[in-house]
């Protein structure tokens, strides 16, 4: 399947109306409107939170890898991340 | 000999009374509750649904006509007609299925979850799961090795009490069970399809056979440990723990009554993943199962 890559400027919130539940830094995000329920694992729970209304993909990686020098793979777990909450709708394009 | 009656089953706040007529029809009525309709045993059902809530509780009709090979029965539920035929297993399974889907549908207090229960003395292992997730047939061997068979389908998870109630009915067997369990000789089933209805007198075969003809506890049971199977023939077997977060969004893929609930279950899911360890795992046969064994044998000691 061919992938593009996203485009850095662009600025991603947290979309509102579902059940949020924290467990030790990983987060269960539940849609009540279509019932089902999204594990977030520690990363991508920590690029959920960043997901804030003021910061682009690109700050955002430039935000992990500043935080996970020695991971050569930071820009991809991105990328896959934010792509997967944007198709479960879990955040929005500001 | 009683050839008409009236059994209501209870379950997660609610009630369905099954009006049946013709002696033919009474066995698939004892599949419900693992109790006789007839006489006391009846009553017995009966005033075991006093506590229930809820107002009027839906009625099906299950009627036999006829005798011997020519004995046809109807599943009704007023002017609906569930189910008309000549197969008692099939007459059966769909009271089953619909007695619960009833159930379900109205539920309220608690969690109503997707999941087979068994209890080892008082604490209740959950295994919740599709239908096709082998969780029927994991149930079944755990009654095997000395736990009880509480329920093959559905759990109850009161808010209230923190206790788990099972929905108590003969067992459903998907596909080709038996020869994994062993039992490939143990033929007497009801059948429907693919579904084989294991009723609890006619299961006769070696140590498993008692684990579950015999009656649940009377004690409440308490969830003490998340399983969720996965069956596949001839899969490699793995059994890990997986973290609450991951945990509690599985375990809302097997939330029968989400709707019904005000944070659709939000509250119960999280406290229950919070709670007691859960495991995810994968079989092909129950001849890789003794590392479970040996889970829950640690798992309900350490309390």
């Amino acid at each position: 399947m061919e992938t593009h890559p996203m485009d850095t400027s662009i600025i991603l919130a947290r979309a509102a109306g579902f059940a949020i539940s924290e467990f030790d830094g990983e987060h269960m995000i539940f849609d009540p409107v279509e019932g089902r329920a999204i594990y977030l694992n520690d990363t991508a729970s920590l690029v959920w939170q960043l997901c804030d209304g003021h910061r682009s993909v690109g700050d955002i990686t430039v935000l992990l890898q500043d935080a996970y020098p020695d991971s050569a793979e930071v820009h991809t777990e991105v990328e896959v991340a934010l792509k997967v909450f944007l198709e479960q709708r879990v955040v929005e394009i500001k | 000999v009683t050839d008409h009656g009236r059994h209501v089953v209870a379950f997660a706040g609610q009630r369905v009374v099954i009006e049946w007529r013709g002696s033919a029809a009474f066995p698939a009525i004892a599949l419900l509750g693992g109790r006789s309709a007839s006489g006391s045993a009846a009553d017995q059902t009966t005033a075991g649904c006093l506590t229930a809530r809820g107002s009027t509780p839906v009625t099906l009709n299950l009627t036999a006509v006829g005798n011997g090979d020519d004995t046809s029965f109807a599943l009704e539920q007023g002017d609906i007609e569930i189910y008309r035929g000549s197969s008692l297993g099939a007459a059966a399974h769909h009271l089953l299925q619909h007695a619960l889907h009833h159930l379900i549908d109205r539920s309220d207090g608690g969690l109503v979850l997707h999941a087979a229960l068994v209890g080892i003395g008082a604490k209740g292992i959950l295994l919740p799961g599709p239908s096709g997730s082998g969780k029927s047939m994991l149930a079944a061997w755990l009654a095997n090795r000395g736990g009880q068979p509480l329920a093959d389908e559905a759990c109850f998870l009161s808010d209230s009490s923190g206790y788990l109630t099972p929905f108590e009915r003969a067992f459903c067997f998907k596909g080709s069970w038996a020869e994994p369990l062993g039992l490939t000789d143990m033929v007497e089933t009801f059948r429907n399809g693919d579904i084989s209805i294991v009723t609890r007198d006619r299961i006769s075969h070696d140590s498993i056979a008692a684990d579950i003809l015999s009656p649940r506890s009377a004690a409440p049971i308490v969830p003490r440990l998340l399983v969720f199977p996965r069956y596949q023939h001839y899969s490699s077997f793995t059994l890990s723990p997986i973290p609450p977060a991951q945990a509690a969004a599985r375990l809302f893929e097997s939330v029968a009554n989400a709707r019904n609930l005000a944070d659709h279950g939000v509250t119960a899911v999280t406290g229950l993943v919070r709670s007691i360890p859960a495991f995810s795992l994968s079989y092909g046969h129950v001849d890789q199962l003794l590392p479970l064994e040996q889970l829950i044998a640690r798992e309900t000691r350490s309390l």
